[in-house]
């Protein structure tokens, strides 16, 4: 019982530096120059650098219709020869 | 209490009725289980985007063919190609987007972006995404709930259980919304994991919790779901240097690692190496869900190889675009270079784009390619597992009825969507149509909502003191190092030879304006 009091302390502790963290010192790292640079480059370029699989990217589906437009237009460059 | 990732034996004896020493019956075991709903959901969304295709389908095909042809001619006379090319382009994109209807989508979302208030992430253009999340939970909470019933368990237990479950995803998700830690790529799966375990490690995770985290059936799931979007068809998106930037390099450091690790470094878990090794060779936490399943590795091992993953994603991508520009390599070696290293495709498409926007092309698509090996990795490694590894684990030559008993079944299910869903892509563009409605528009937001429960449960199943014990020596870090630097090695000889010795028109081309 006394170990489960300490751990919900620990725990509460913890849950509160995260906050801070996430609502307080993030935010303010966010509006550094290079940090906002990334972030506003990223929008403008459509990327999702979270996303794990190809599918979860926004923009892959511009960059495969590009790609494709590009071999299309060469398939001897690429050996593709329309498979 | 096994913590293996595997049906047959099964880690939390409070839930699995098998426990109890009695066999289940077909009906009742996980990878049937898994299989059915995951190929449901498809069918529901596939059923939804049917019946909501447009009357005027044919009208837009034939429009589509012909937008298709004139970029086909504009390859013909180069004279005004970048900017009609856009345009083209463009009305491509816009008829695609006609042609695939997604009424299923704004029902199942997650939490977005925000900075400093995060109720922002609760709203997507100015509006409340509440109703949808809650429509999100309800779905998951009933398809899982039949799910529990079906296997003996109490329903109203799991449903209170999966309350709690969801609402940490949850969290996990506006954690990883805040925009610094978005645009740094630490992915949710990194939160729901570290919040899982905080948990666990301070309060312990209470009993009417632990009813709902069923780490091997959201997983399982969920790469069934995977399977609709490992799309075969895209192997040749680059061509044949993209086939060997992405399959022929990443096979040959998978096996390399696996086996550095065997006998180099004696790696005490093999199925900690093989997740390691498919990890960093192939494309990150999706490779490393698929093999740890399949070679039913620990939930801690799996945790591990995806921490690993992340923290050297994090670095790579910052670092590699450095490199790139620095050593003057080029935007198309560059960005194979990059697509076939760093481990996430969200990652690589931010990397590639701070050299060039070929670069960026390039990279993401190589890395899409390469995703499509996990079905190939995961189905080997399953056999593999199944016919050596765990037969030279008790010393006796497995019977092929034996092999068959041990393999992991749910792969069929994985590979059987994946083969299904390539083929109705190669159906001319109402065949691809359909299968972005099902995967944009219903199983991709389904399959990450199960992964983050999946590592939200391994978090409150998990230790501190066995990611301790597996890190005492440093040889699962050893292992990352020494395979990513393979990796790199292999990946940048490979992309400099495709793309300028034996395909330099490759490069030209792609480069082009």
């Amino acid at each position: 019982m006394k170990s489960q009091l300490f751990g919900l302390k620990i725990l509460f502790c913890i849950m509160l530096v995260i906050a801070g963290v996430w609502m307080i010192i993030l935010p303010l790292v966010s509006d550094l120059p290079t940090v906002r640079k990334r972030i506003e480059n990223n929008r403008t370029a459509g990327i999702n650098p979270t996303a794990v699989f190809y599918t979860d990217h926004p923009g892959m589906v511009d960059i495969e219709r590009n790609i494709q437009a590009r071999v299309d237009s060469s398939p001897e460059s690429f050996w593709t020869f329309n498979f | 209490m096994d913590k293996h990732l595997n049906f047959q034996l099964p880690n939390n004896d409070r839930l699995e009725p098998q426990n109890s020493g009695a066999k289940r019956p077909w009906y009742q075991l996980d990878d049937i289980l898994a299989m059915g709903l995951g190929i449901l959901i498809i069918a529901v969304a596939a059923g939804t985007a049917l019946v909501n295709r447009p009357d005027n389908l044919p009208k837009l095909v034939d429009s589509y063919q012909e937008a298709k042809s004139q970029l086909q001619q504009l390859a013909i006379d180069s004279g005004s190609f970048a900017s009609d090319r856009k345009q083209i382009l463009k009305l491509q994109s816009t008829l695609e987007a006609e042609m695939s209807p997604m009424p299923l989508k704004s029902w199942l979302m997650r939490p977005g972006e925000w900075k400093s208030d995060p109720r922002g992430a609760f709203q997507k253009n100015q509006k409340s995404i509440l109703p949808s999340l809650i429509a999100t939970f309800l779905v998951l909470l009933v398809c899982f709930s039949i799910v529990a019933v079906i296997q003996g368990q109490s329903g109203s237990k799991f449903a209170l259980g999966f309350m709690g479950v969801f609402a940490i995803a949850l969290l996990s998700y506006v954690l990883a919304g805040q925009e610094v830690v978005k645009h740094y790529n630490l992915e949710y799966a990194l939160w729901a994991v570290l919040l899982g375990l905080l948990i666990s490690n301070t309060v312990g995770t209470p009993a009417w919790l632990s009813s709902a985290t069923r780490t091997e059936f959201y997983i399982k799931t969920g790469l069934v779901l995977l399977g609709a979007e490992v799309l075969f068809n895209k192997l040749l998106a680059l061509g044949l240097p993209g086939v060997f930037v992405a399959w022929v390099v990443t096979p040959i450091v998978l096996i390399s690692t696996y086996l550095f690790g065997q006998y180099i470094l004696k790696m005490p878990s093999k199925s900690l190496n093989m997740v390691i090794s498919a990890d960093m060779s192939v494309c990150g936490v999706s490779a490393a869900v698929a093999t740890a399943a399949a070679c039913r590795a620990k939930k801690e091992e799996l945790s591990l190889a995806i921490g690993l993953s992340l923290i050297f994603t994090v670095v790579m991508m910052v670092v590699q675009p450095f490199i790139v520009k620095a050593s003057g390599m080029g935007e198309v070696i560059g960005g194979a270079w990059m697509g076939g290293t760093i481990d996430s495709t969200g990652a690589v498409a931010a990397a590639g784009e701070l050299v060039g926007s070929t670069a960026k092309d390039v990279a993401a698509t190589v890395k899409m390619i390469q995703n499509i090996l996990i079905g190939v990795v995961a189905f080997g490694v399953a056999v593999y597992w199944a016919s050596y590894v765990e037969p030279s684990e008790t010393g006796q030559r497995p019977s092929i009825l034996e092999i068959w008993h041990r393999f992991p079944k749910f792969t069929l299910g994985f590979l059987g969507v994946s083969l299904a869903l390539s083929y109705l892509q190669m159906q001319g563009i109402e065949g691809k149509t359909l299968v972005s409605s099902i995967v944009d528009g219903t199983t991709k937001s389904v399959r990450e909502w199960l992964f983050c429960l999946a590592f939200v449960s391994i978090g409150l199943e998990s230790n501190f003191r066995e990611y301790k014990k597996m890190l005492a020596e440093g040889k699962p870090l050893i292992l990352y190092l020494c395979g990513q630097t393979l990796n790199l090695i292999l990946s940048f000889l490979m992309a400099w030879l495709m793309f300028s010795k034996v395909f330099p028109n490759a490069a030209s081309e792609l480069l082009s304006k």
